[in-house]
């Protein structure tokens, strides 16, 4: 088919148009995707930013208010992160909840345990175990767990506590770095459970 | 048994290795015998996996956890149901069900075409078969759905809760449908190509192919969209996940094909266009099951990591460029000698609505692969969630409602003003007096005012078809409406099956823009007999009741419903406790009305406060969502019905093959745009 030059243009500025929207909107919604631990490691530049961190939840540091709403809880990284961090992105049923939640988190300041370095060998041998079999034992190819110690508390407003949410759990939390130590979350995606995937049993 | 299983699926691979070979060459020595050898094998293949798939079947039915997909993905206090769903709630088991869709329909298209000579049919059957082959050795060699327990566990580590729905007992079977059936329109395009026979011969002969399809890509999309509703528990129904987004590409590519190739019927235009649609199509059906099987990009739906994902994306890679190839090889022989005249005509139209699909699908696809490439370009992980998708899509929506209203109405090769006139100017009333009245009523956001327009405008464009149609007969053969609209809707089944699904889209868009932009969210947590209001509903909270089975614990809240302080009686959501799988589920109660979705979540009891946390959610118009998708469905099956006229153009195009070219011309489609 012969194409006039008018026909030509026509369809040039549909596809330029088209285009042009994905790139204003990917500037306009991109979301860094981090680590806890890369998050701490550049907590400066990223303060404000819209982020998504994943990370585990600390044992026993979990405070959840249900009449307010108020869900306060510690991240760690989760060990083995290079392995870990395509599997554990498996986002339960909740997660798939995107940004429907609305923004309704308002922003509070708790003072943390900034020292705090993880339980690297129980939660790596727990780790280990979720791992599909292929996966277990593979070393860190990250980072060496523990080298980094770091540690952010998260706090949610206005939303119901997640499915899944549990101590131990590897959870996704979407929000802002309100101060080096502190995470205001607009939402907080828990991952799948290790059972979700029916290889890791057994 | 788990014998004959294994067994079974080794003889399918050689069946259709030999299927194969004996196609190719049948083709090239001009041997028919081998060809219909081919053909036999074909048959025998989709009974071996057939077996194959009743052996899995069956194991799962009898709880013999000896197999290890079995005791993964079942138990023995599953519901006998979902002991049947479970063979696609896994890796394995759904690689199987794939295949068997592939046999059966490679079995079906061999006995089609039987008849139809050496040009096309064997290349088709080759490709059927190499594709099978793939997904063969997949089943043999890399995830065997036989494999041994060992030792033989006591009891099975049941299915997902998150899959004892009964949305997913329908869901994937129909995806996967629609899926597996694109690879008919691909086989005869690569036999096009192969051949040199690059008429239209090769879309006519799949035409139905593609429509079925259609139809089960959208019903796939619908009931997955339906299972998200009522089982993830967050109020919505779309969510841009990327497995979501697998689905949605190929279902944007078939519909950007289904309407070019009528410009090829009609007008010898868009052959290369048409080729490249069915290859993305095709290949959007194996980026889709590559993504989900290797843990490269997450997703609700993720399977696990298996190993899988290397041999997909080469498979992939092998199918995109040789398919390319062939097409370049080819390109010289594609020219078309029609050309586009103006833009204000249905060739331009479709074009635009053409671009505009696969622009769609060019930004959902960038969307989903945007965390990878930039991880790989940047080294930093970069995603984007919904807003992107939305911010991008909801423009381009509009734009396509836009020219579906215009493409069925506009003249061919140059619309004059007359034309624009007679056929706009009354649907244009329509629309804007739409949203006249929706601002009126105190609609603001301009998005939704131009959505409810255009849909409108689209609306009125279908029934002014309808009528001028009724119209005609009631003149022309003296029939009293309805008898002349069910005669119309027969005798043109193609073109008012099309205007059906133009008209559930719109009612379908229609729901999709007023849920998203006046849902109403309310959280909060009652005490016994402390109330909530949502709209005009109020909720009290009386308390809690649980019961309990071998399979589950349910622990369900009571809420009463009222309005206006008349009772609508009790609503119980509830919050499951799967035993097995050690999991929580959500429960949630729905009160559907035509105006608006009521959703109730509960959210969690606090054992220390005895406060129970609600979600409530006051949804406009979701109802429409599904009774559009329902119409769009029907407006399938009306345009697939078998149809006298057709036959005849068949045959009329094999006469014209064996007279040459030029003897006919397109006079044989006048009147007929769908």
């Amino acid at each position: 088919m012969r194409i006039k030059p008018r026909f030509l243009i026509g369809g040039g500025l549909i596809a330029g148009a088209i285009v042009y929207l994905i790139i204003t909107a990917i500037r306009n919604t991109a979301e860094y995707y981090l680590t806890v631990s890369e998050v701490a490691a550049s907590a400066d530049t990223l303060k404000g930013q819209p982020l998504r961190i994943a990370g585990r939840v600390k044992p026993g540091s979990v405070s959840w208010d249900p009449s307010s709403l108020k869900l306060v809880f510690t991240i760690v990284p989760i060990p083995d992160a290079g392995g870990a961090k395509s599997h554990a992105m498996s986002v339960d049923g909740a997660g798939a909840a995107g940004k429907a939640g609305g923004r309704s988190a308002t922003v509070a300041l708790v003072s943390t345990d900034n020292g705090y370095a993880a339980d690297g060998k129980s939660q790596g041998e727990a780790e280990a175990a979720a791992m599909p079999e292929g996966q277990v034992g593979e070393p860190d190819r990250r980072r060496s767990f523990g080298a980094h110690p770091a540690a952010f508390v998260v706090i949610s407003v206005g939303q119901p506590k997640p499915d899944m949410f549990a101590e131990n759990r590897d959870v996704i939390v979407e929000g802002k770095l309100i101060s080096s130590r502190t995470v205001a979350a607009d939402q907080v995606l828990t991952s799948c459970p290790s059972k979700y995937v029916p290889e890791t049993k057994k | 048994m788990v014998f004959i299983g294994s067994f079974a699926l080794a003889l399918a691979l050689l069946l259709a290795l030999y299927a194969c070979g004996a196609s190719l060459m049948g083709a090239r020595r001009k041997m028919p015998a081998l060809v219909e050898s081919a053909s036999h094998a074909l048959w025998a293949m989709a009974g071996m996996v057939a077996i194959a798939t009743g052996v899995l079947l069956n194991a799962l039915f009898s709880s013999d956890f000896a197999i290890k997909y079995v005791a993964q993905h079942s138990s023995t206090t599953l519901p006998t149901f979902y002991k049947i769903t479970a063979l696609w709630g896994g890796q394995e088991g759904s690689l199987l069900l794939w295949t068997f869709l592939l046999a059966i329909f490679a079995a079906i298209v061999a006995w089609q075409n039987r008849d139809t000579g050496l040009e096309l049919t064997p290349y088709a059957l080759f490709t059927l078969a190499a594709v099978a082959s793939f997904f063969l050795i997949m089943l043999n060699f890399v995830t065997p759905p036989f494999a041994r327990a060992f030792p033989r566990p006591p009891e099975g580590g049941d299915l997902n809760p998150l899959l004892q729905n009964y949305w997913m007992a329908i869901h994937p079977p129909s995806l996967y449908t629609g899926y597996v059936s694109t690879t008919v329109p691909f086989a005869f395009a690569v036999a096009a190509m192969v051949s040199g026979r690059l008429d239209d011969a090769w879309i006519r002969r799949t035409r139905r192919w593609a429509l079925f399809s259609w139809f089960f890509l959208t019903l796939g999309n619908l009931f997955g969209a339906r299972w998200a509703y009522e089982v993830l528990g967050w109020g919505g129904y779309w969510a841009w996940d990327p497995v979501e987004n697998a689905a949605f590409m190929p279902w944007l590519m078939m519909t950007a094909y289904l309407h070019s190739v009528m410009i090829q019927e009609r007008k010898d235009m868009l052959k290369v266009w048409n080729l490249a649609l069915i290859g993305l199509a095709f290949a959007l059906t194996l980026f889709g099951t590559f993504i989900t099987r290797s843990g490269v990009i997450s997703s609700v739906h993720s399977f696990t990591q298996s190993g899988l994902g290397p041999y997909f994306s080469t498979f992939l890679g092998v199918v995109v460029v040789c398919y390319t190839a062939l097409l370049l090889y080819r390109v010289k022989l594609l020219r078309s000698t029609a050309e586009l005249e103006s833009f204000l005509s249905r060739e331009a139209a479709f074009l635009f609505n053409n671009l505009v699909l696969v622009g769609i699908a060019f930004a959902v696809f960038w969307g989903t692969v945007f965390p990878i490439i930039s991880e790989a370009v940047r080294g930093v992980k970069i995603t984007v969630g919904p807003p992107f998708f939305n911010e991008v899509n909801a423009p381009l929506a509009l734009a396509l409602l836009f020219l579906m209203g215009v493409g069925p109405l506009i003249a061919w090769r140059r619309a004059s003003t007359r034309n624009l006139v007679a056929n706009f100017s009354m649907p244009a009333v329509i629309g804007v007096a739409v949203g006249a009245a929706a601002a009126a009523l105190g609609v603001l956001q301009w998005y939704v005012l131009s959505a409810l327009s255009l849909a409108a405008f689209v609306a009125a464009t279908v029934m002014l078809e309808f009528s001028r149609g009724v119209m005609a007969r009631r003149r022309a053969v003296n029939e009293a409406a309805p008898r002349a609209l069910v005669n119309l809707v027969a005798k043109n089944n193609r073109r008012y099956g099309g205007y059906i699904v133009h008209l559930g889209v719109a009612m379908a868009f229609v729901g999709i823009v007023a849920s998203s932009f006046f849902k109403v969210e309310v959280k909060r947590s009652l005490a016994p007999n402390q109330t909530l209001d949502i709209g005009d509903y109020k909720l009290k909270y009386l308390g809690v009741s649980g019961d309990e089975t071998f399979h589950m614990e349910r622990l369900g809240a009571r809420l009463e419903l009222s309005r206006d302080g008349r009772s609508l009686g009790v609503l119980e959501p509830a919050r499951v406790f799967y035993k097995r799988q050690q999991q929580p589920a959500t429960q949630i109660a729905l009160r559907t009305t035509p105006s608006a979705d009521l959703y109730v979540v509960f959210a969690g009891l606090d054992p220390k406060s005895n406060l129970a946390t609600f979600q409530v959610f006051l949804t406009p118009l979701v109802l429409w969502l599904w009774a559009g998708g329902f119409l769009m469905a029907l407006g399938t099956v009306v345009a697939m019905w078998p149809d006298v006229r057709e036959r005849e153009a068949i045959s009329r195009a094999w006469e014209r093959r064996t007279l040459g070219w030029q003897a006919a011309d397109t006079a044989d489609f006048e009147g007929e745009s769908f």
